[in-house]
């Protein structure tokens, strides 16, 4: 018989979650360390776990992106403090961003394996859209805490779209199409969003 | 003696130890919505100083947020040169006009000020709670708060894993050292080359840590019962739960004043010592 | 119908994960009783941990695949009973502490599963209580899982399954990463669980010597099949039929196979008292004394080797971790070429700091290390690529190119070799390795046996004088172990200078001509492997258990004779190697 294993969320996207926030939570810091921006608290200027969650989130589903958010808030709040403020900014912002990515992939059903023309331009085109996404909230949040001034806010807004899509295409690209073959072969793969 | 927690070190008798987890994480919230709502300078000064007054009392050593200055400062920077250059805060006196229409008052330099308030009690009130809980603390408060286990869980199998996702990183970081391979030294494309050889071991072994993790949570029945129990005393005595509810109603209070009675907003006290 | 002296019934099983193109495990069928303790040895890649699974449940209730044949645990069928039911009768304890180990304390490790299966708070604190009593933590319960050491978090593994009281446990690999107080740790508990709560006990292990005590029976698991099952004392008996297919006998069994001691139809040694029992029947140990006198002289005074060129020079070596701990407290040493060099000591000893600080990834606090006499100071790490290689224990940690190929190459690209010589190198190196023809495969989908040799090619393409190996032969199966030591044997004849780290006291004694022991940061030993290995009790101090051949000659013979391997006692007693 074909053996009935268990459907929809298990524990096992619990501790996707868990782990992949435990090894982006680690890049989130180093990130930060190693290209800070000026002017941009908590900021990196080559934001490279957003390399790995955007990968985790096309691999997993929400759960790599739970494990994004996780990171991402810890990571800028062990600099800047676990505020409102960090948690809406880049701890949401890093939620919302690689789901656009998923919910564009599997709406497209295009494969994270990168094989086809169609899987490259949805890979190509949803980034830069994620990115933008990520680039708009973060910004918004920042000037409704009044960090910045609405004519600094498109400042922000272009850095984020060209720093992590740069990130994200450098970092995430050789993860998927090393990998993806491996992952959507193991038990940890998710088809769907949710499971 | 001192207690190792999250961000610091905190006296073992300081009486922070003994504020329930529930309502430090009350705490938390309030201290920032209220400083997200509050635009007066003079109100958020003084919840500054409020804030400080506690790492005193609670003999919080202030050296724990060093950490915290590099990022403070650009914060502060941040907010500097974007009101400077980028706002138009009507004032008394105008010292600076700039090409493109935005203008410095003295109003501006208030506004500054109160954002840099804003912004340091909310990072402060933030560690004060926050960074004196060890993170058992923090699983138990989001426990307490009765959110779903799950929740708590994935903290804690993040906190986990990051200890073994280092311990990884080094092991194969200098394994490619041991290969020539350049880190430090080396052209901008070398080294990113190295870092994207690097980071494909480290998710192998994290999907592989994955799956073995999940047979052993699953094999310890985890998700099984809709319903779980707790070994640990979770609930929150009446005093604390006053203590909660009181704490958490300031944040509507101080909508409620700001909206209807135009209280906390800006210029607010200022603008009559001005006057 | 249930029969109730049987905890497990396995019927017939076949089974076949979804992405794999062959059965698993084929046609399996086995009983274990209750109380029984069941040893399950074979190769890697048996499918021993695939069994272990289908015997918890965990298969096929959380895993992809297909299923024939069937699974009762308590006469249960595992295709159509929920996991909750089997939970609470079959605990799994699995290889790696680091995974099975997920909350903030050793209570709370225990409590955890209570708590999933929603026991009460009176209930839980009582069977804590008796859990960390069985295993000997209570005063640890505070500590953070990830404070204790390798041995204690196995124990807090086993601890927290204990908690559930399951009627069964099954073991998969538990001893593998530990060390050799580890190890013994683990295996006490073991024994003590099943003398005083008579649990059924399934343990897989590649460790024959501490299974053959404990089991009643031991199931030999090849290629998915079954094709030994029977009491350790006949099951240890076709000691080349064990040998050929991978799986380490007791050295004293390989002993009395070869010396055709008695009659050992139905009652062949497993153990040393067992062994100790039947020879002295059957051989009168005082008409050899001249004989074994005469021998013994013969292997102690054997003339070594005439030390070459001094490479490595050690000189009251001290580090410091940034946290204050001291891991190497002044220790002095030189190292020759060509030697052969194994380096023991329990965890914590200071064996990996001393490895990286001899290839500079670590620099000295104090001290001076000198590497062909530079001191190490001075040296960059890329800079000794050529010179010391460095392989790990866990090749994962070593493997990062998209294909074999590449990961050969990289080291040599970043030396600046061209592509004529990488290409001539590689296909060398892969030729040795038997990795030839897999060139354009990615690492990852290699066999855990291939991943360690590639790891290995990986470093031996760069062709290094000195070659430093970390745990070599943990957790791999006898063939594969034997595989690697000659290899290492063959680069040692061919003037590679090798340094082996390791636990493995068995492969020290046959292979290994020095030895250095650490303690505590110290070298309390350093020299001739048999004489290190002479100094019983202060290497009982260090937790170093010689290997079982060389503890029963010592108590057969004399205390102060050390024989290194099986052929050197058959030689001593006159028992040549008949078979």
């Amino acid at each position: 018989m074909n053996s009935e294993y268990k459907k929809g969320i298990t524990p096992m996207h619990l501790v996707i979650s868990g782990v992949t926030a435990g090894v982006c939570i680690v890049l989130a810091l180093f990130a930060i360390i190693l290209v800070p921006v000026p002017g941009l608290p908590s900021a990196s200027g080559f934001w490279i776990p957003a390399g790995f969650y955007f990968v985790f989130t096309l691999w997993f589903g929400i759960w790599g992106a739970l494990g994004g958010h996780i990171a991402t808030f810890i990571a800028m709040g062990y600099f800047s403090g676990y505020t409102l403020h960090i948690w809406l900014d880049g701890g949401l912002g890093d939620f919302i961003a690689p789901l656009v990515t998923l919910i564009i992939f599997r709406a497209l059903k295009a494969d994270p394996e990168l094989k086809t023309k169609k899987d490259w331009i949805t890979w190509i085109v949803s980034v830069p859209i994620s990115s933008l996404v990520c680039g708009l909230w973060v910004h918004s949040v920042n000037l409704a805490f009044g960090i910045i001034t609405p004519p600094f806010w498109w400042i922000g807004v272009v850095t984020y779209f060209l720093g992590d899509s740069a990130a994200i295409f450098i970092v995430g690209t050789p993860l998927l199409k090393t990998l993806s073959k491996y992952v959507k072969a193991s038990p940890v793969y998710v088809e769907g969003i949710f499971s | 003696m001192a207690l190792k927690t999250f961000l610091t070190y905190v006296p073992k008798d300081s009486k922070i130890n003994k504020i329930h987890p529930v309502v430090k994480v009350s705490l938390l919230l309030s201290i920032n919505i209220i400083a997200w709502l509050i635009e007066d300078p003079i109100i958020l000064f003084l919840l500054f100083l409020i804030i400080i007054f506690n790492y005193k009392i609670f003999r919080i050593p202030l050296y724990g947020l060093k950490k915290f200055l590099l990022s403070t400062i650009i914060i502060l920077q941040a907010i500097i040169v974007s009101y400077i250059f980028g706002s138009k805060i009507p004032g008394k006196n105008i010292y600076l006009i700039l090409p493109w229409g935005t203008y410095v008052s003295e109003m501006t330099i208030i506004y500054i000020i109160a954002m840099s308030f804003r912004f340091t009690s909310m990072l402060l009130g933030s560690t004060l709670m926050l960074g004196t809980m060890r993170d058992r603390d923090i699983i138990y408060g989001v426990t307490c708060l009765h959110l779903p286990y799950s929740l708590a869980f994935i903290i804690n199998l993040s906190f986990r894993n990051m200890g073994i996702f280092i311990e990884d990183y080094s092991r194969v970081r200098d394994a490619m050292i041991l290969r020539g391979g350049k880190f430090s030294k080396g052209s901008f494309l070398e080294k990113i080359k190295n870092y994207i050889y690097l980071a494909i071991p480290l998710a192998i072994l994290a999907i592989r840590r994955i799956i073995e993790i999940s047979y052993a949570v699953e094999a310890k029945g985890f998700g099984i019962n809709k319903k779980r129990s707790y070994y640990h005393d979770y609930s929150i005595n009446l005093k604390n739960l006053i203590l909660t509810i009181f704490i958490l109603s300031l944040i509507p209070l101080t909508f409620i004043c700001k909206i209807y009675f135009k209280i906390f907003i800006f210029p607010g006290v200022i603008s009559m010592l001005i006057k | 119908m249930f029969n109730n002296q049987y905890d497990i019934e396995i019927e017939n099983l076949w089974w076949k994960y979804a992405t794999s193109k062959d059965w698993i495990l084929k046609n399996i069928s086995i009983k274990i009783r209750k109380g029984e303790f069941l040893g399950i040895v074979g190769p890697s890649g048996a499918g021993k941990t695939t069994l272990c699974l289908c015997m918890s449940g965990l298969i096929p209730l959380r895993s992809k695949g297909l299923m024939n044949g069937k699974v009762l645990i308590k006469g249960m069928d595992t295709k159509s009973i929920s996991l909750q039911k089997i939970i609470s009768k079959v605990g799994i304890v699995f290889q790696d502490p680091d995974t099975q180990l997920v909350t903030m304390s050793v209570e709370d490790e225990i409590a955890f599963p209570l708590e999933n299966m929603g026991f009460s708070k009176k209930e839980i604190k009582e069977r804590v209580e008796e859990a960390l009593k069985i295993v000997g933590l209570e005063e640890y319960r505070e500590k953070y899982p990830y404070e204790l050491s390798g041995g204690q978090k196995q124990r807090l593994a086993i601890a927290s399954i204990l908690a559930l009281k399951p009627e069964i446990l099954i073991l998969d690999e538990p001893t593998s990463d530990l060390d050799p107080i580890g190890k013994k740790e683990v295996f006490s508990i073991l024994s003590k669980l099943r003398k005083e709560y008579n649990a059924t006990l399934i343990v897989v292990e590649h460790n024959t010597e501490e299974l053959a005590k404990y089991a009643n029976r031991i199931a030999f698991l090849y290629n998915g099949e079954i094709i030994k099952l029977d009491a350790p004392n006949r099951f240890f008996k076709d000691i080349e039929f064990l040998k050929e297919k991978g799986v380490y006998p007791p050295q004293v069994s390989e002993f009395f196979y070869y010396s055709k001691i008695g009659n050992n139809e139905n009652n062949f040694p497993v153990t040393i008292e067992e062994a100790i029992n039947i020879i002295k029947k059957e051989i009168n140990i005082e008409n050899l004394k001249n004989r074994i006198n005469q021998i013994h002289n013969k292997l102690y005074t054997k003339k070594n080797r005439e030390l070459e060129e001094e490479i490595i020079n050690v000189k009251n070596l001290v580090y410091e971790y940034p946290d204050g701990t001291i891991a190497l407290k002044g220790i002095s040493f030189k190292v020759h070429k060509g030697e052969y060099i194994a380096i023991v000591g329990p965890n914590g000893s200071g064996k990996t700091t001393l490895a990286k600080i001899l290839v500079a990834l670590l620099k000295p606090t104090n001290g001076e290390v000198k590497i062909f006499g530079e001191d190490t100071r001075n040296i960059n790490v890329s800079d000794l690529a050529t010179k010391i290689g460095y392989v790990y224990q866990n090749p994962d940690h070593q493997l990062f190119s998209p294909t074999v190929y590449e990961e050969c190459a990289y080291g040599l690209r970043n030396l600046g070799f061209n592509e004529k010589e990488i290409k001539e190198r590689i296909e060398e190196t892969l030729e040795i390795m038997g990795l030839n023809g897999l060139e354009n495969v990615e690492p990852f989908m290699l066999s855990k046996g291939q991943r360690q040799r590639l790891a290995l090619a990986a470093t031996l393409v760069l062709k290094p004088e000195v070659i430093i190996v970390d745990e070599p032969t943990t957790g791999q199966d006898m063939k594969q172990s034997e595989a690697i030591m000659e290899l290492l044997n063959k680069l040692n004849k061919d003037g590679k200078t090798i340094i082996v780290i390791t636990h493995n006291m068995r492969i020290v004694a046959e292979h290994i001509k020095r030895t250095i022991v650490l303690m505590n940061g110290k070298i309390i030993l350093d020299g001739n492997t048999r004489e290190v290995f002479s100094n019983i009790e202060l290497l009982e101090e260090a937790s170093i258990y010689p290997p079982q051949i060389t503890l029963f000659a010592k108590e057969l013979i004399n205390k102060d004779l050390t024989i290194l391997n099986t052929y050197e006692l058959l030689e001593i007693l006159k028992l040549n190697k008949i078979r």
